[in-house]
């Protein structure tokens, strides 16, 4: 009787078993696992991964990988957070920060960072001879002009207080300033003077990934670096390959010879409508605001009702839904809605050619006029043209469509020569930053092509600029953007929409808006297939 | 010193304007088009411009003064055997153009050996059966050869042998089976249409020729006639114009590198014009003045050895 007791509880004991494990495979698949080999593309050669040197996409999205940055930012939340520095505070003044470092973080040489490496890799960027295009960044660090001037040996603003802290003091209030640690990426003293010129191809860092080879316009190839602080990376490679035609790409993706790849235009409706590779498709408003920019100095577009009538004569709803298809959001002004300044109640311009007539009746040109629309010789950048020239025929507008290199329509742009650009603005995550190509002070190339001048707007971005509440500040930006988009410096047209596909087995993606290709890989995993 | 050694110095000696000129328009050039290298190198995407970290990197890279004494401090170095240092990568452009030179020596070769292997014997065949279906047929493959873009036939490659069959991976850099296959018949095929045309007419002109029927009088065999008397007699004008399109393969062939993401030459150079890296671009033209002068001069030698009537003097 016992017995066969026991036996029927060992029975149901087993079915129990069974069942919970049926119940927890499904989680045990979505565990981490380590290995693999991750490739992933990039568009072009990253040139130099030097972190003094080049500022590119490209670049930063192999040394992000290589090298540690003092502060990170949060692709999902863009706020500041820990990174080689474990914990910072910022003075009653909010002119000083002090960082304390994490013990224990290693250079791929073995050699542990400490807050001297943090002040020589500032120093370095700010030697005139490397000739750093990052020294805006750290050029207002109290002492730093003296240093830039070699007047002095040293930044008089850099302290450092023991082994793990550091102390560094601005000198002004800029409430931007934090954010500029999430890219400093810091580098050992001894490997740069060892290589030399060097150091830029064959970079040592302390990040997750260890530097192992590079073919140039081929490929990149890293290893997981078994000593990284935040525990060694789930993947035990990442190889970054160099295929500058998005269409190989896709026949790369598509082969499974890459991890995941982004998607453009073009391709983004193939995958995003497809129920296999739909739940594989990862989306993200992007911090960078497509548009045509008004030269504000040029007849007719000094006129900001003609400005105003450009932006209620183009349908960009339907130019995102057919020429974008659908991979972009529909501006309503500067800042797009990933920032945390984007004002929801702000309507920017609606399509209303009606209204765009008026406009422009009431602005002297009942018969409209000619003006030149230009852009880069890209073929998207040809298709939005044809669709601004269309709209803007049906108020009288005669758009004339000049396509130029990039380089000869920046450089117009900047010497005020064209009446209109096509650009994409990106500015990061901080709305003072990003709203800076509206301010008097950056005419021509440093952003401010429109030549365009709001003593209101500069003084409520100055304020911002000040601000160390979030709060505050948010409501600086919102006002200094209603006053920009009643200006109408730019034609708002869209807030791009990146996107990205990855393979089934790829777990650990995630959407940046800051830029898609900045992936924190060491959290990346591949789950093998069977 | 003897003919032939006369005439390669001579012919070297006169490399020397060649050089000065290509370099100079390329500095004219490079210098007139409007483009901002330094804001092109400081921000591709965000637009904007550090006006300090700007004239550091002007002064960096010597773009403060005058043109004209830019190119003479170039062409001085350039005596030396420096052709400076890339103003993108911020390093050596010689050791940059080196480094690509097998790619585009692997590429250049393969494409070749198809061109001519396909576009000869096509030649041949259809110039024995003019105005055969062959000779029509073969008519068909050399328009089709000659008038198919190179980005359009290289995916179509990639969409049928690597999508669609998996025989061969899309793209990349690697040993020449299985990487070079497609990038090579992707380049080789024009050429070989081009070849095929030229072999066939200069063919038809040299078996009209008397001493093509004295050998056939003679009883020699068909393919000796073809080979050893039509073949060579009618290479000269095949040997011209493959040395000038093999300049060409070697100076880079962009479209098909692009598509195939191979590290040739071509790659480098359009980048860099991109981004007015005016070292990396007069490198890579003075490289390709080089293997102009270097193929042209190997062409004009080979006349010698197809032909002994041909003197060097």
């Amino acid at each position: 009787m016992k017995s066969s007791f026991i036996r029927h509880l060992s029975i149901l004991a087993l079915v129990g078993l069974l069942a919970a494990l049926a119940y927890i495979q499904p989680v045990t698949a979505q565990t981490p696992v380590a290995g693999g080999h991750f490739r992933r593309a990039l568009s072009s050669d990253p040139a130099n991964l030097d972190p003094a040197q080049t500022n590119t996409v490209r670049a930063i999205s192999v040394k992000m990988n290589i090298f540690d940055s003092l502060l990170r930012l949060n692709p999902r939340t863009l706020e500041l957070e820990p990174g080689a520095a474990e914990a910072w505070t910022v003075s009653s003044d909010n002119k000083t920060m002090t960082f304390r470092l994490r013990r224990g973080i290693r250079f791929h040489n073995g050699r542990e960072m400490v807050a001297e490496d943090v002040k020589y890799t500032i120093e370095r960027i700010l030697t005139p001879e490397n000739a750093s295009p990052f020294i805006r960044s750290y050029d207002r660090i109290a002492g730093a002009q003296e240093f830039v001037a070699k007047r002095a040996t040293s930044v008089g603003g850099i302290h450092v207080l023991d082994r793990y802290r550091l102390q560094i003091t601005n000198s002004v209030v800029d409430s931007t300033f934090p954010l500029t640690f999430s890219d400093l990426f810091i580098v050992p003293r001894e490997e740069v003077e060892r290589l030399g010129r060097e150091f830029g191809q064959r970079p040592v860092g302390s990040g997750p990934f260890v530097f192992v080879s590079w073919s140039r316009d081929d490929s990149i190839l890293l290893r997981s670096h078994a000593n990284y602080w935040e525990g060694r990376p789930l993947v035990s490679a990442l190889e970054f390959r160099i295929i500058p035609d998005p269409a190989t790409a896709q026949a790369e993706f598509d082969t499974g010879r890459l991890d995941f790849m982004l998607l453009g235009d073009t391709n983004y409706r193939r995958y995003a409508d497809d129920p296999k590779w739909k739940p594989y498709v990862v989306e993200v408003s992007e911090l960078f605001t497509r548009h045509l920019g008004f030269n504000t100095t040029m007849k007719p577009l000094d006129d900001v009702r003609v400005r105003q009538a450009i932006n209620h004569a183009i349908d960009k709803a339907t130019m995102v839904r057919t020429i974008l298809q659908g991979k972009a959001i529909t501006a309503v002004g500067p800042l797009p809605p990933s920032i945390n300044a984007f004002s929801p109640a702000l309507r920017g311009y609606d399509y209303n050619p009606q209204r765009a007539r008026e406009l422009l009746a009431q602005a002297g040109y009942p018969n409209g006029f000619e003006l030149e629309l230009h852009g880069s010789s890209s073929p998207v950048i040809g298709r939005w043209l044809e669709g601004f020239q269309r709209y803007l025929a049906d108020v009288g507008i005669r758009g004339k469509i000049v396509q130029q290199d990039f380089g000869v329509m920046l450089d117009r742009a900047g010497k005020a020569e064209i009446p209109t650009w096509t650009l994409s603005h990106g500015g990061g995550p901080n709305c003072v930053n990003y709203l800076g190509p509206f301010r008097s002070r950056n005419f021509g190339a440093p952003g401010n092509r429109m030549r365009y001048k709001n003593d209101r707007v500069d003084a409520l971005i100055d304020e911002a600029e000040r601000t160390f509440s979030t709060q505050r500040q948010v409501q600086l930006c919102r006002e200094a953007e209603r006053l920009i988009v009643a200006d109408a410096p730019w034609f708002f047209f869209n807030y791009n929409k990146a996107v990205l596909v990855h393979q089934p087995n790829v777990h650990g993606l995630v959407g940046n808006p800051v830029e898609m290709d900045y992936q924190p890989m060491h959290k990346v995993w591949i789950q093998p297939r069977r | 010193m003897s003919g032939i050694w006369k005439f390669i110095a001579r012919r070297l000696l006169l490399a020397v304007p060649v050089f000065i000129g290509v370099t100079l328009v390329t500095f004219v050039l490079m210098h007139i088009v409007p483009g901002d290298p330094v804001a092109l190198q400081m921000e591709e995407k965000m637009a904007t411009i550090d006006p300090t970290a700007a004239r550091l990197i002007r002064a960096k890279w010597g773009l403060d003064d005058p043109a004209p004494i830019q190119y003479v401090k170039f062409l001085r170095n350039a005596l030396r055997g420096d052709l400076g240092i890339s103003y993108r990568t911020d390093r050596s452009v010689l050791r940059s153009i080196v480094e690509r030179v097998p790619a585009t020596a692997k590429l250049a070769g393969a494409a070749l050996l198809i061109a001519i292997c396909i576009g000869v014997s096509m030649g041949v065949v259809a110039a024995l059966r003019q105005n055969s279906a062959l000779d029509s047929l073969s008519i068909m493959l050399a328009t089709i050869g000659v008038s198919m873009p190179n980005f359009w036939l290289g995916l179509l490659l990639i969409y049928l042998l690597a999508v669609n069959l998996r025989w061969l991976p899309p793209s990349g850099y690697g040993p020449a089976y299985p990487y070079l296959i497609m990038p090579a018949i992707t380049l080789g095929a024009g050429l070989s249409a081009v070849i095929a045309r030229l072999t066939r007419s200069s063919m038809l002109e040299v078996i009209r020729q008397d001493y093509i029927r004295t050998a056939k009088a003679k009883g020699l065999a068909q393919r000796r006639i073809v080979i050893r008397h039509a073949l060579r007699n009618a290479a000269i004008p095949i040997v011209t114009v493959v040395g000038v399109q093999l300049s060409g393969l070697l100076s880079g062939a962009v479209i098909t590198e692009r598509v195939f993401s191979w590290p040739g030459v071509g790659r480098l150079l359009v980048d860099s014009i991109v981004v007015r890296d005016l070292p990396m671009a007069q490198g890579c033209v003075l490289f390709i003045a080089t293997v102009f002068i270097l193929m042209n001069l190997a062409v004009d030698l080979s006349y010698a050895w197809l032909d002994p009537r041909v003197k060097y003097e």
